[in-house]
């Protein structure tokens, strides 16, 4: 087993990080503390385990932790917390957007991505930024709604 | 399993000639074995994602993301035919981390790229111990190009009038089981299929006997089309073929403005 060190840039913060060569991104996360990237199929196909890497929305499963490295990341407590969410936070939780929640970090991301990248996306837009992240909870609707929501301009 | 980023084509050449992996996007290779895997290449710092014009040629570099190049073809030539292919390819992150570069050199057979590639007769630049420029049907059907080579930048004309895909999934995020490429430049037009038996498939005398006809139905393509499948664990041959067939008709018609 070889080992490297990197430095990461996780929401905002640097850090340096020892991992093995083969490491993928998620499990690099994963095993320090950033817990809400959540580990679902590690094939990139369910979209829970995505983050932002270099203003890119990923599947961090994908993703060989020693590419990353020097790079800019962003998991969902990146855009906020508890005691201070992000409006899209707000708006998943306002809508009933949320059952059990494990899809829901990637889903933030995924929309945090589709509002950077689009003016004034329809729903069809919607869908498709949000193609690669399943729910099995909600049927996807009020997921939709939310998203909606904000784009109307109800957060601000 | 040891990593090496090289700032220059050079240094990736010579790293290649010792029987490490290139790495760009990584979807590929996360598929296999990667325990067995002695080291990558990272091709990060090359800068080989650029997509661009010269002249009447449009130019995509080996590291460009499926993201990369929808967003970068679509200004050039919003009709061409790989914005439409690669827009319905795998989902929105799989589109920032999946490269041309790597889609080409894998050419699996559910790749969404590869016949748009055909129908768009592109050619593949090579560099390293086989250096030069391939038709990209040569390339996918000689893996021994690959042998201590990698691709630069794939090139093909400018023009495309109209273009149309079709791919079959069971589901719109699932692998492609085949699809069917029309681009129609001046006044030819080209048909590729992908996802048969050979993999691929450039249906030459169908596009040599529409040169020559206005008209034409389902018989006349009966007569050139007759596209092998291999039996899928869902899906039966003939299905495949029979459905392969109706949705050419209704591209053509469609392109031909019917």
């Amino acid at each position: 087993m070889r080992y490297m060190e990197g430095e990461f840039i996780i929401n905002g913060k640097r850090k340096v990080i020892q991992f093995e060569n083969d490491d993928l991104l998620l499990d690099v996360l994963r095993n320090n503390g950033y817990k809400e990237v959540k580990c679902g199929c590690r094939e990139g196909t369910c979209g829970s385990c995505v983050v932002i890497l270099d203003e890119k929305l990923v599947n961090s499963c994908q993703v060989f932790a020693a590419t990353a490295t020097g790079k800019k990341i962003i998991t969902s407590k990146g855009l906020g917390d508890i005691k201070n969410p992000h409006k899209i936070h707000k708006a998943l939780v306002d809508a009933g957007a949320v059952q059990c929640g494990f899809c829901t970090p990637g889903m933030v991301l995924a929309i945090y991505y589709l509002l950077k990248e689009e003016k004034n996306p329809d729903e069809e837009k919607i869908k498709e930024y949000l193609d690669g992240n399943l729910c099995r909870c909600t049927g996807y609707e009020k997921i939709i709604e939310a998203v909606k929501s904000i784009i109307e301009g109800k957060y601000g | 399993m040891e990593w090496f980023f090289p700032d220059d084509l050079s240094d990736t050449l010579k790293l290649l000639k010792k029987g490490y992996i290139l790495h760009s996007g990584g979807t590929g290779i996360l598929m296999g074995d990667i325990k067995r895997i002695k080291g990558l290449i990272s091709l990060d710092k090359l800068n080989l994602n650029y997509v661009k014009k010269e002249k009447n040629k449009i130019i995509i570099g080996a590291t460009a993301t499926f993201s990369d190049v929808i967003k970068n073809l679509k200004k050039i030539e919003p009709e061409n035919i790989l914005v439409k292919a690669i827009s319905k390819a795998a989902s929105t992150p799989l589109r920032n981390r999946i490269t041309i570069g790597g889609s080409i050199a894998f050419a699996p057979l559910w790749s969404d790229i590869l016949g748009p590639l055909i129908a768009l007769e592109c050619k593949v630049k090579v560099i390293g111990e086989n250096k030069g420029e391939y038709k990209i049907s040569e390339f996918i059907k000689s893996p021994e190009i690959k042998k201590y080579s990698m691709i630069k930048e794939i090139s093909f004309d400018r023009g495309t009038k109209k273009s149309a895909y079709f791919t079959f999934k069971r589901t719109s995020f699932d692998f492609s089981i085949f699809n069917i490429s029309l681009v129609l430049k001046d006044k030819s037009l080209r048909i590729a299929l992908w996802g048969t038996k050979d993999k691929e498939k450039r249906l030459i005398e169908l596009e040599e006997f529409l040169k020559k006809n206005d008209k034409f139905d389902e018989d006349d393509l009966r007569r050139f089309f007759k596209p092998e499948f291999h039996n899928n664990i869902y899906f039966s041959k003939e299905y495949l073929q029979e459905l392969a067939m109706i949705q050419l008709l209704r591209m053509l018609n469609e392109i031909y403005g019917r």
